[in-house]
């Protein structure tokens, strides 16, 4: 019927988001389902190797097609098109970084090297994704979210911060400064190996330095497809610092075990929040193309 | 439920719509029985609407309000409720034409949806200075 229709440009974050949902659903009962049987490791790893994995792994490419697209809309000289293309550099690392730390660092089945090379695994490999995915993906990722800042000021929606804003920073500096002096008391030497230990704290803060900053600029775009798309990645940074902070606590005895371990859950959902991001602006860009006049009257009658 | 002429229009069915426009006229009252009723067959036919609500018509607002709604619906998709309002107030100041309202507009379509993006919207809203434009009526269902 032409006015239940649902306009086909929202299908792909619809389809993103319910996939996210059934796949959150899926982790709820493999979760209950290790807590009920006497947390076995087998069951952990079956879905961590795999389906968790292959999730993951699926996201960044979506994130990176959607964040191309993005970035091909835009004309020369448009300064979206440039955050757009920090983010697909972003991306590319982003996925980059995830097939390395979750199917080349990893002895699983899904791993060709697991049939060929077997020595070649682990440490060779694991470090270096996990400093491609962390450090350098949120550096770009930091340099495209200033640029989307500089966009909203341009477009005069820069919004003041608030008390709580500065109390949230004021928080993010303190838990990054007390993970900070843990990282560097346990590694007092920075070498290639604990970069990514010393720089992802300090940089996930930045970003969410950056996050709290932009959101209420992005608030007063709330409600509509673009507002989404930049409400998604700061869902994404606040959901990597949840699971970062989980595993901080997990590592020095802060959340008991296995009580805590649903926070190995979050990161699942980060990696989705970062696709819906540029599936929204991508939405937004076609359903401009795709509407007709029709659209606009019946628009109008309803 | 309410909808638009431009639905019956889009539908092909010609004599309801010319109907309608008369009832609108209010030049011919045997036009205006016959156009009532063609059009709630056709309205029934594209959509269920409840046998013990009878259709009304009601006259469309003024054109240059029909315009600004219509344009803050549209920004609202994309810059949501707050930016499309604060956007279609600035453009009211400016004037009530098309150009006019889709003027103060577009500078912030191109910097959110990039340049092409932006024309397809100003292509389409383009068609609200239209003349024919003025036939839009409203149907909702009758409280009586």
């Amino acid at each position: 019927m032409l006015l239940s229709a649902r306009p086909p440009s929202l299908a792909l974050p619809r389809r993103l988001l319910l996939a996210s949902v059934a796949f959150m659903s899926v982790a709820v009962v493999v979760h209950v389902a290790w807590l009920l049987n006497g947390q076995p490791d087998w069951l952990l790893r079956g879905y961590f190797d795999y389906p968790n994995a292959l999730f993951l792994i699926g996201c960044t490419v979506f994130e990176l097609i959607l964040c191309r697209r993005a970035w091909r809309a835009f004309q020369p000289g448009a300064p979206l098109r440039r955050a757009w293309a920090a983010m697909t550099v972003a991306a590319a690392l982003h996925m980059t970084g995830m097939v390395g730390s979750q199917i080349l660092g990893v002895d699983s089945a899904l791993n060709p090297l697991h049939y060929w090379h077997e020595a070649a695994l682990g440490l060779t490999w694991r470090p270096a994704a996990l400093a491609i995915q962390g450090s350098l993906y949120m550096t770009v990722l930091s340099v495209g979210l200033w640029l989307v800042d500089q966009v909203y000021r341009r477009a005069g929606l820069a919004a003041a911060l608030r008390g709580s804003d500065f109390l949230l920073m004021g928080l993010a500096v303190l838990y990054t400064g007390v993970v900070l002096k843990q990282v560097m008391d346990a590694h007092p030497r920075l070498t290639l190996l604990n970069v990514g230990d010393w720089s992802n704290n300090p940089l996930l803060c930045i970003l969410l330095l950056q996050a709290i900053r932009l959101r209420r600029s992005v608030q007063r775009t709330a409600g509509g497809l673009i507002g989404n798309c930049w409400n998604a990645y700061l869902i994404g940074i606040f959901l990597t610092l949840v699971g970062s902070m989980g595993l901080w606590a997990s590592a020095y005895g802060h959340l008991p075990y296995p009580e805590g371990a649903f926070t190995w859950y979050v990161w699942s959902s980060a990696m989705a929040a970062f696709t819906l991001g540029p599936a929204y602006q991508v939405a937004a860009i076609r359903m401009a193309a795709e509407r007709d006049a029709t659209d606009l009257t019946l628009a109008a009658g309803r | 439920m309410s909808q638009s002429l431009w639905g019956v229009l889009t539908r092909g069915d010609w004599r309801a719509a010319w109907d309608a426009v008369r009832i609108r006229l209010g030049r011919d009252e045997a036009a205006v029985r016959r156009g009532r009723r063609r059009l709630q067959q056709a309205l029934r036919e594209m959509q269920p609407v409840p046998a013990r609500h009878p259709l009304r018509l009601v006259a469309p607002p003024p054109p240059q309000l029909r315009r600004r709604e219509i344009l803050r619906r549209e920004l609202n998709i994309y810059l949501g409720p707050q930016v499309a309002a604060a956007l279609v107030a600035r453009a009211a100041g400016r004037g009530d034409e098309c150009a006019e309202l889709l003027g103060a507009a577009r500078p912030m379509l191109e910097l959110f949806l990039g340049g092409q993006a932006a024309a397809s919207i100003a292509q389409r809203l383009a068609w609200l200075s239209r003349p024919d434009h003025s036939l839009v009526l409203q149907v909702v269902p009758d409280p009586l």
